[in-house]
């Protein structure tokens, strides 16, 4: 599992790196290997499709992974949530604006 | 006056509920729907209602949350992982309880979830009680003496503590706004000849907003429970105390008989 980190990261991740992240995360909240999804994503001309739920999840354990608050209200509406590379594009928008997750008291 | 619908699926049933209400000039007490299977839907009336869902989304997305959605907050089904057997229920649960926080940003879910109160039921002692948890034990339970004596199992509705295999919602003191979450006060399972029904109640339901939603959330919560426990899944009643079809923009009765006639024209094809 995931921890808190002492201190928040602060370099931004590029898009490729958190569409790394999302898929470790993913495949934890699907309980399979990070290569089976690979294998699925290039199946699926390069995205995965998602349920919100599983984005919540993935964006509760990037929360962890990365000590900053990475998505706001307008972010978890279903429209929002719908792919790996979609919720990784989102968070990569969310990186300059959001606090981090201390200043946030989270 | 009350109302009470039977239908085979969710779609059904919610098809007939809601023309039964339109004649009642859209509002009820009492709604009794029940369902004899409530994991199945007719996809051309889901796919109605999702169109008539997106069409009020893309006009003002607050104004209607989506099928999906609102099933998602009694049961996150993305998050049972079936395959997994028994270790199914530790790790939803344990998604669900990381999850927590992000989901609570939404503007829907700032008072928590339906499925956080089943799973995460807060004790007098401020601690948390998993009343899914002790419901499916318990059913499991009941199953390995029913193989050994060969003897089937009443369980009554009761409170989540000390009794078996209810789960209330209402948080009486807490729970304290007249409008909106918790809406569902109540579920029961109850098993009788070796399958496991559900019943639940809802002090107030907005049909169209929250009704097929709710429905299909609730079925797939009870199938979660019949599964994990080693039953079979019976059927889904659902008491709405106060119900109407629902107002606003986008809903009115020239929009709501529309979408009925759709709905009765998709589970004609579908059927």
């Amino acid at each position: 599992m995931t921890t808190v980190p002492t201190k928040p990261i602060e370099t931004k991740p590029s898009v490729p790196d958190l569409i790394t992240a999302v898929l470790a995360a993913l495949a934890e909240v699907r309980c399979v290997g990070v290569v089976d999804l690979e294998a699925g994503q290039a199946a699926h001309g390069g995205d995965l499709e998602m349920a919100s739920p599983e984005a919540v999840a993935i964006i509760a354990m990037l929360h962890s992974r990365f000590g900053r608050q990475l998505a706001k209200v307008e972010d978890l509406e279903p429209e929002q949530l719908t792919s790996v590379v979609s919720l990784a594009d989102l968070l990569h928008r969310r990186w300059p604006r959001t606090e981090s997750a201390a200043e946030v008291g989270s | 006056m009350a109302l009470f619908v039977e239908g085979s699926n969710v779609s059904e049933a919610w098809v007939e509920a809601l023309a039964r209400l339109l004649d009642g000039e859209g509002e009820a007490v009492n709604l009794t729907v029940a369902i004899d299977d409530p994991t199945q839907e007719t996809l051309a009336v889901r796919a109605a209602i999702d169109a008539f869902v997106e069409e009020r989304r893309q006009a003002k997305s607050r104004s209607i949350e989506r099928v999906s959605t609102v099933a998602n907050t009694i049961f996150p089904e993305s998050l049972y992982l079936e395959h997994l057997g028994e270790s199914a229920e530790g790790h939803l649960y344990e998604m669900e309880r990381l999850s927590r926080p992000v989901s609570h940003l939404h503007r829907s879910n700032k008072r928590g979830t339906y499925f956080e109160r089943f799973v995460a039921w807060p004790t007098k002692e401020g601690e948390t009680f998993n009343q899914l948890d002790q419901a499916i034990r318990r059913l499991r339970t009941a199953r390995d003496r029913d193989q050994r004596r060969g003897n089937a199992y009443e369980m009554s509705l009761t409170t989540p503590i000390e009794e078996a295999i209810a789960a209330p919602v209402f948080i009486g003191g807490h729970d304290r706004q007249i409008m909106g979450f918790p809406c569902l006060s109540h579920v029961s399972f109850s098993l009788q000849k070796g399958v496991v029904h559900l019943t639940a109640i809802y002090r107030n339901h907005e049909f169209i907003k929250r009704g097929y939603g709710n429905y299909v959330g609730l079925g797939r919560l009870l199938r979660f429970v019949a599964v994990q426990s080693g039953w079979p899944v019976g059927e889904l009643t659902c008491i709405s105390a106060s119900v109407t079809v629902g107002s606003g923009a986008g809903f009115g009765k020239g929009a709501v008989s529309d979408l009925l006639a759709a709905c009765q024209q998709a589970q004609k094809e579908g059927a």
